[in-house]
């Protein structure tokens, strides 16, 4: 009798965790659940898509691209895809800093990359690609860049201009934030490459009270143009993150990000 | 001490023979010290079935055939006596005096109010506030944030290390800058006695530094109606007030009503300093109503009402515009009149403070910290538990009382930040995030004689706390602070204490304690957040990862009991492990820390003498405290005070001359925060009672005679006391006791 009831319990517990196990796993099937895309296009016999995961704005937008055979439908997996951004003010042009995906192999199949807009306004966006069986294509867009005080454009003690891009926290809440930013600098008006060798401090204030917080992390370099870190935020309000980039100690540039929560 | 050899030892029984007839015996029974009638006593003989009880006047009657009876005498909160009377034919008139029989604190406690000793604090007759009666006890000193509500120190120790109760009943405060003490709830005309244990020998409450329980008043014990009202004024403060207490007893119910309003404006500090914004106003209201279930039980309800408003508080960056206390409980007394069954004592309680406070009415421009913004404050403290407690009385002078003593506080404070400027956005904290604070514990206190000269108590007290914070706003921020995420804390503290007390003789009575005495931190300690101190200017950061603070202390105490002359010793040394207090967390941080070690060692002398009519008194208290992590003096430690009094008492007048003297502190902490030195001041008191007839009575005095400008150490800020203080008082009571 207590066997019975006992096994009838384990049954019961594991029906349970088998819907569970459903039901997360439904979740994580789709990687393009929360993006929107943005374009699509046929060429080459390859049905390319590219997805956004908000509106484009000054600062670091993440691009997601899938691309198909467009008979069969089936996932190509592996290829290059590159970010192409292009500003044209008419009596010049100039790009943006890049993120391309890298290396030849999707992820969950997307290749996920970045575009750095360093300025509001209409930007011309192709995505281009090529693949192991000789494809190649591009897919291109109009992006309505709004506007932002995400990057910052410094001229460092050694006379080149540097991008430094605010990442997160893009939706500050009090308490400790993952701080993150991408530094770039200008080559030329077509290359914005990363910076990779910079010491990042940074400081958080709040100017109308005079007073910071503890516990703050510099941010270190992860990767490409990224450096992360963390922020405290004591309190909602109005507040200002000091970011210095060093170079062998000596400062190179200095800029702050106004973040109000 | 000299309470038990009053309960145990000298009750006086006085049977006379008086006047013929047959089998009547005839009785007044009384309390024991106040040697009023009693109502409602059952008189049960032992051998048979029958019984009486006293009437409203003290007196019952009994017919009986002559032969030899045991008379049981009880009463709800009094020993049982048991009286042989031989009747031979002839009618006996007795008298019984009862003792009481809560005999709740001893030794270590210096019980105010309740018994005829020259030492008890109860015998001067110039009560105006409840911070004066706890200022009479040499080892207690008051920290003054603003002209209300004092906030206790013992020995050197204060808020989280000592425990203040209003009947045994936890209270906490609502507002993070404490300005809203537990002890300014109960009004001097609702405060029957104050209970100050020094050291942590008495562990009916947890803490490293010993106890103030406010014991409120009962309704009157004959039955009837009396009132008592006051009014007065006093000058420093242009304080004005008026009290009044109404009282009613019947057969089996009474009930007791009191009031008190107060109004105060700015007050003025010595040399004719106006300290300004310090004025307040006040009211309180109290009510207790008591039922006689049976013979064996009763019911008391208790409320207590609090509303104060428009508080000033010249120390701190803001001032108390609002607070409000709702204070009430049930108490269920059972006593069985068996003398193996336990006498039970059951109360419930509730209690919640809310409070308010802003600097709109202050010049925030002009400000060091946090310029050009307003900051109202809002906190909410609300507890409620139940106390069991169980008493034994397994033989003539030894008792045990188990207690069961549960509560729950439920705590949360939040700030906003407004700038002047409007582009500025409005910024928010959550100071205290919803803390929850779970305490069980247990208690165990003996009390046993030794034979005739020693006496010997042992209190065990095991405390299980659970606590945790559920604001998640409140708790991201404090997170960003800790070490680890975790919150929640639990602990199991054990602390026991023994106390030994040896009768020289009639005269000299020794007491030795020792203790081992754990405390957890203040729900403050634990999860406070932001919190501005204005001693050191750094914002102070809950941790909840502190372990509890422990001592290890030990109390050597004299007593002198005279025919003229009386005085109290005391030597002291308190070793506490796990000291808390703020480390620096970076330039404008600092978080609770456990330190190694502190020590506190001092020394307290009471006496008085008196001829005839006149009674010359003294008092001294010394302490030094030392923090051995930091190297250096502890904080909040007061100075050497001594004081000297001569009072007249006469059938009318009552007049009294009072000299306080405090040396300068000069032992101050300058790591842990930064203190400043104090210097040492002298004041002059004078007091005057006068008793015009029955029912009217003339209260007068000057308080700081010379109008000397001083602060005391524990001033926070340095905030000035009162200078010349001249106060007025008209009471009329009726009918007024004698």
């Amino acid at each position: 009798m207590y066997m019975k009831f006992i096994i009838s319990l384990f049954a019961a517990a594991i029906l349970l965790a088998g819907c569970d196990n459903t039901a997360d796993s439904n979740d994580a099937l789709d990687p393009i659940a929360d993006l929107t895309m943005i374009n699509e296009a046929y060429i080459s016999g390859t049905l390319i898509k590219v997805y956004a995961d908000k509106q484009a704005e000054v600062g670091y937008n993440r691009y997601y691209v899938t691309l198909s055979d467009s008979l069969s439908g089936k996932s190509i997996d592996r290829a290059r895809v590159v970010f192409k951004p292009m500003m044209d003010m008419g009596t010049m042009k100039h790009a943006a800093p890049v993120e391309n995906p890298q290396g030849m192999q999707s992820e969950e199949g997307l290749f996920r990359g970045a575009v750095t807009y360093i300025m509001a306004g209409m930007w011309s966006m192709s995505v281009e690609f090529d693949d192991e069986n000789g494809r190649v294509g591009s897919c291109n867009f109009m992006a309505d860049v709004a506007a932002t005080q995400n990057v910052k454009k410094v001229t460092g003690s050694d006379s080149l201009s540097y991008f430094i891009t605010l990442v997160e926290p893009m939706t500050p809440r009090v308490g400790m934030n993952d701080f993150s930013i991408c530094v770039n600098y200008k080559q030329n008006m077509m290359s914005f490459p990363e910076v990779t060798d910079v010491e990042v401090e940074i400081e958080p204030t709040m100017p109308s009270m005079g007073h910071g917080s503890p516990n703050n992390e510099n941010p270190q370099h992860s990767g490409g143009a990224h450096y992360k870190g963390k922020v405290n935020f004591t309190m909602s309000g109005d507040w200002q993150v000091a970011v210095t980039l060093k170079r062998n100690g000596n400062i190179l540039a200095q800029t702050a990000f106004d973040i109000t929560l | 001490m000299r309470k038990i050899i009053l309960i145990f030892i000298s009750v006086i029984l006085n049977s006379g023979l008086l006047y013929g007839g047959q089998t009547e015996i005839k009785g007044l029974v009384r309390d024991g010290l106040s040697h009023k009638p009693l109502q409602g006593v059952n008189i049960v003989i032992k051998e048979g079935n029958k019984g009486s009880a006293t009437d409203d006047k003290g007196y019952f009657t009994l017919h009986l055939s002559p032969a030899a009876y045991t008379l049981v005498v009880s009463h709800i909160g009094y020993r049982t006596r048991y009286i042989r009377v031989d009747l031979q034919g002839e009618s006996q008139q007795l008298q019984i005096d009862l003792q009481p029989a809560v005999i709740e604190r001893q030794q270590a406690i210096t019980v105010y109010g309740a018994q005829n000793d020259p030492l008890d604090k109860n015998r001067d007759k110039w009560l105006n506030s409840t911070d004066d009666m706890m200022r009479r006890f040499e080892g207690v000193t008051l920290m003054r944030r603003a002209n209300f509500a004092l906030e206790p120190s013992i020995r050197g120790l204060s808020y989280g290390q000592i425990s203040t109760t209003i009947d045994g009943m936890k209270i906490f405060h609502a507002c993070v800058d404490r300005m809203d003490p537990a002890t300014s709830y109960v009004e001097v005309e609702n405060l029957d006695r104050l209970e100050v244990s020094k050291g942590a020998y008495d562990l009916s409450q947890s803490s490293v530094g010993g106890s103030l329980n406010f014991v409120t008043r009962d309704p009157q014990s004959l039955p009837g109606w009396s009132s008592e009202s006051e009014t007065g004024f006093e000058s420093a403060s242009a304080l004005r007030r008026l009290r009044g207490e109404l009282s009613w007893r019947g057969r089996h119910q009474a009930l007791r009503v009191s009031m008190s309003l107060k109004k105060a404006d700015s007050y003025y500090a010595g040399d004719h300093t106006l300290i300004a914004r310090s004025g307040y106003s006040k009211q309180n209201a109290a009510v207790k109503y008591m039922i006689s279930l049976n013979d064996r039980s009763r019911l008391t309800l208790n409320y207590i009402g609090d509303f104060a408003r428009d508080i000033g508080y010249p120390a701190l960056l803001m001032d108390a515009t609002r607070t409000i206390a709702h204070i009430g409980s049930i108490k269920y007394e059972w006593n069985p009149a068996l003398r193996w069954f336990p006498k039970f004592n059951t109360r419930i309680y509730y209690n919640q403070i809310r409070h308010w406070m802003d600097d709109y009415g202050r010049d925030v421009r002009q400000r060091e910290v946090m310029a050009d913004m307003y900051m109202p404050m809002y906190g909410v403290a609300t507890t409620y538990g139940a106390i069991v407690a169980a008493t034994f009385l397994p033989g003539r002078d030894s008792f045990l009382k188990l207690t069961l003593d549960y509560y729950r506080l439920n705590s949360f404070a939040d700030m906003k930040m407004l700038s002047i400027f409007p582009d500025i956005s409005p910024a928010y904290i959550v100071n205290i995030a919803d803390a929850r604070l779970d305490n069980l514990a247990l208690i165990a206190d003996y009390n046993t004689g030794l034979g005739p000269r020693w006496r010997l108590r042992g209190n065990l007290r095991l405390d299980y706390a659970r606590r945790d914070i559920y604001d998640e706003f409140g708790k991201n921020a404090l997170r960003a602070f800790w070490q680890s995420p975790a919150s929640a804390v639990r602990g199991l503290l054990p602390s026991g204490s023994l106390s030994l007390e040896w009768r020289a003789n009639e005269r000299h009575v020794l007491n030795w304690s020792l203790a081992a005495a754990q405390r957890m931190p203040s729900h403050m300690e634990n999860y406070s957040f932001f919190i501005y101190n204005l001693l050191d200017g750094y914002f102070y950061t809950g941790n909840p990862g502190l372990k509890p603070e422990s001592s290890l202390q030990t109390d050597l105490g004299w007593k002198y009991r005279g025919r003229s002359l009386a005085a109290d010793f005391a030597l002291f040394f308190n070793h506490l492990n796990n000291y808390i207090a703020g480390r620096w967390q970076s330039a404008e941080f600092k978080i609770y820390e456990n330190f190694s070690g502190a020590d506190l060692y001092g020394l307290e002398w009471n006496g008085a003498y008196s001829r005839g009519a006149y009674t010359l008194a003294g008092s001294l208290s010394h302490i030094r405290g030392y923090n051995r992590a930091l190297g250096e003096p502890l904080p909040y430690i007061p100075p050497l005070a001594v004081s000297l009094s001569l009072s007249y008492t006469g059938k009318q007048w009552w007049l009294q001359f009072r000299w306080l003297h405090n040396a300068a502190q000069k032992e101050v902490a300058y790591k842990s925060t930064r203190e400043d030195t104090t210097p040492a001041f002298s004041r002059l008191d004078l007091r005057g009672r006068y008793r015009l007839n029955g029912q009217w009575e003339l209260k007068a005095g000057v308080e700081n005679l010379l109008d000397s400008y001083y602060h005391e150490h524990l001033s926070i800020n340095n905030l000035p006391s009162p200078g010349r203080n001249i106060y007025l008082g008209i009471n009329y009571g009726w009918p007024r006791n004698p």
